[in-house]
């Protein structure tokens, strides 16, 4: 029986492997939303840990988020040092990271920093930045690259790079060409947003910007030299933002009150966490509309498997009315169909999820290129092979309708020789 | 056990809400007789076949195929039944296509259990096959597609298949007729000799009455059936 159910199929090759390919290709759709949610979600969760609070200036808690730690979207106003430091040194405060941001090389995000960064920052639950070579910006005019900086830029220690004013792709409006930096580390790999930044020293950031006058650059000639800088001498007047760890959890959320009640400069502190189911939640509304869609597609995948069978027996008329002749009953039919049913949506299924995973590998690190995300490649949940189980029973039930109509064709067939 | 294989009385069917096609007052065939059925086209005889077979049932009289009340018994047990005891041989297109031709005579044994157990073992059900297959020469054939084979191989294979199994009964439904004279004849005297060899029940159906001279005994449908076509 079984022989015969796979050899019928094989005498229908090319029909059987293109509705394979479209039940494969609707559940890879199906698979793939839930592993781009499940995947950007993971990345997005592991890009950041053990940090308390994020603090910046008072805004929107998400863009802090993004652009502080996910290099998303820019800031719209800095914190001065003064109010940084006083937080800084509270003996409730473990670490603080503080950041200056705002500049690029070559739409990678600059960010200056100092050694609390190498030392406190985490991300993957409890990994810190590690350098493969050189070591970490001290001078004026060091920079430390990201590994993907490195990579795609083809830089080694050593080598003197101009940072571009401001953010953007490709040649800036502005070059810091007067004052280049020099590579002096690389970080390794992470797979988070780290990887695409440049780390320089806080006092670099502020030396770029010396003489500058609302915005612009002094004029040609009239800009202090930057053979002249010393870093000693350089005074840090305003920070982007900062990350926070807490000597204690519960300490954490005392100090976000008292940051966002802080009179003397509007801040803001947010939990890392917190502001990301957030952002999950706001963006639900996608997620289900995509689901519905994706759903859509599955079963209309299925109904295209369940049309193709019906038109398949027409041709089969003959096959079937042998197969009855010698024997087999309705029963048997019925199980020759739904057979066909079950192992079109079976392999649909298998072969789908294995499409999934190969697209996902292939347009990986093009997503990680140009949006920053990098997906996670995570493994089917239990629901989810539930939500497949449910496919190849509705597929059976489907394959009853051709069961049937092949039950009328054998009524009115009756054995008679029908071509 | 009655001495008939089949044994039809007062037998009305029609197909759902049509009028009557047949309207048989008796018809009965004896173990290992062989009866020729003449029919013209349109006559009725593959619903009767289908009567038979068991894969038509008839609302009204009285259908005993080996002692089963036909009218009566499940479609489960009719197929049964026909898988088990019958063989059945179309006018043309017998086989299925995508099995070799050994895999579609063997097909009726690995589908119906009763009727693999004629054989002790695997090896006994080959040996059979092939002495079959022999008879009916074509055993140059076994491992041919069946779209590789001329149609009067095609029916021979089908009677190799039908016979396989020790059926007691076989219909056959104009199994000649896309074949020429010679063919002809050749293929039924294989076909009646190898029925007498294994004592089994033949109803040939045929338009054809050239045929009729090598059966003992012959039936015309018009004649029993008082339904004016």
């Amino acid at each position: 029986m079984i022989k015969i159910i796979f050899k019928s199929i094989l005498n229908r090759k090319l029909s059987f492997f293109l509705t394979l390919f479209s039940i494969a290709m609707s559940i890879a759709l199906f698979v793939g939303v839930e592993r781009v949610r499940l995947g950007a979600q993971e990345s997005f969760t592991n890009t950041i840990s053990q940090t308390d609070l994020v603090v910046g200036a008072r805004g929107s808690g998400l863009q802090l988020l993004l652009y502080t730690v996910f290099h998303i979207g820019n800031a719209t106003n800095n914190i001065s040092w003064s109010t940084y430091t006083r937080f800084a040194k509270r003996s409730d405060v473990a670490w603080t990271i503080p950041y200056s941001l705002g500049d690029s090389y070559k739409g990678f995000r600059v960010v200056a920093t100092n050694e609390n960064f190498y030392e406190h920052y985490r991300f993957l639950q409890d990994k810190k930045p590690q350098l493969v070579l050189g070591h970490q910006s001290l001078e004026l005019f060091d920079v430390t690259l990201g590994s993907a900086v490195a990579q795609k830029e083809n830089l080694k220690i050593g080598d003197k790079i101009a940072l571009t004013h401001g953010v953007s792709n490709g040649p800036g409006i502005m070059n810091h060409t007067d004052k280049p930096f020099t590579v002096v580390g690389i970080l390794q790999n992470t797979g988070t947003p780290l990887d695409r930044a440049l780390y320089i020293t806080l006092e670099g950031m502020e030396a770029i910007h010396i003489d500058w006058k609302d915005g612009a650059p002094p004029l040609p000639g009239q800009g202090t030299s930057a053979s002249t800088l010393k870093k000693e001498n350089i005074k840090i007047k305003q920070l982007t933002s900062f990350l926070l760890g807490a000597t204690s959890r519960i300490d954490a959320l005392s100090l976000q009150r008292k940051i966002n009640n802080y009179k003397p400069e509007p801040l803001m502190a947010i939990i890392p966490g917190v502001t990301l189911s957030e952002l999950w939640q706001s963006v639900s509304y996608v997620e289900v509309a995509l689901k519905i869609v994706t759903l859509a597609v599955v079963v209309v995948g299925l109904i295209g498997m369940m049309v193709a069978i019906f038109n398949s027996l027409e041709s089969r008329r003959r096959e079937i009315a042998i197969l009855r002749a010698i024997g087999a009953g309705m029963k048997n039919i019925f199980v020759v169909l739904i057979a066909e049913s079950f192992i079109l949506s079976f392999f649909g299924c298998v072969c789908g999820v294995l499409l999934c995973y190969v697209i996902l590998i292939l347009v990986r690190p093009m997503v990680l290129n140009n949006f920053g995300i990098d997906i996670s490649i995570i493994f089917l949940q239990p629901y989810e092979y539930l939500y497949l189980s449910f496919v190849v029973v509705l597929a059976c039930v489907l394959g009853l309708v051709p069961g049937y109509k092949a039950y009328k064709n054998c009524l009115v067939d009756g054995l008679s020789s029908r071509v | 056990m009655s001495e008939f294989v089949i044994d039809i009385n007062n037998l009305v069917f029609s197909y759902t809400g049509k009028k009557p096609i047949l309207d048989i007052n008796s018809f009965q065939l004896k173990a290992a007789e062989k009866i020729f059925l003449y029919g013209p086209s349109g006559c009725g005889k593959s619903t009767l076949l289908g009567i038979i077979a068991g894969v038509l049932r008839a609302e009204s009289g009285a259908v005993k195929i080996f002692d089963n009340d036909f009218i009566k018994t499940s479609s489960s047990i009719r197929d049964k039944i026909r898988g088990e005891k019958m063989g059945y041989i179309f006018q043309m297109f017998n086989l299925v296509p995508y099995l070799s031709v050994l895999d579609n005579i063997l097909l009726p044994c690995h589908l119906n259990k009763m009727r693999k157990k004629n054989f002790l073992n695997k090896a006994e059900m080959l040996e059979k096959a092939m002495s079959l297959c022999n008879s009916f020469k074509i055993d140059s054939l076994l491992k041919s597609q069946v779209t590789e084979i001329s149609i009067g191989q095609q029916q021979r294979v089908a009677a190799a298949r039908a016979l396989l199994g020790n059926p007691e009964l076989i219909i056959a439904d104009e199994p000649t007729r896309a074949m020429d004279t010679d063919l002809q004849e050749i293929f039924l005297e294989n076909l009646l000799g190898q029925c007498e060899k294994q004592g089994t029940a033949l109803l040939f159906v045929s338009h054809d009455k050239r045929l009729s001279k090598m059966f003992h005994k012959e039936i015309s449908l018009p004649s029993i059936n008082r339904v004016e076509q």
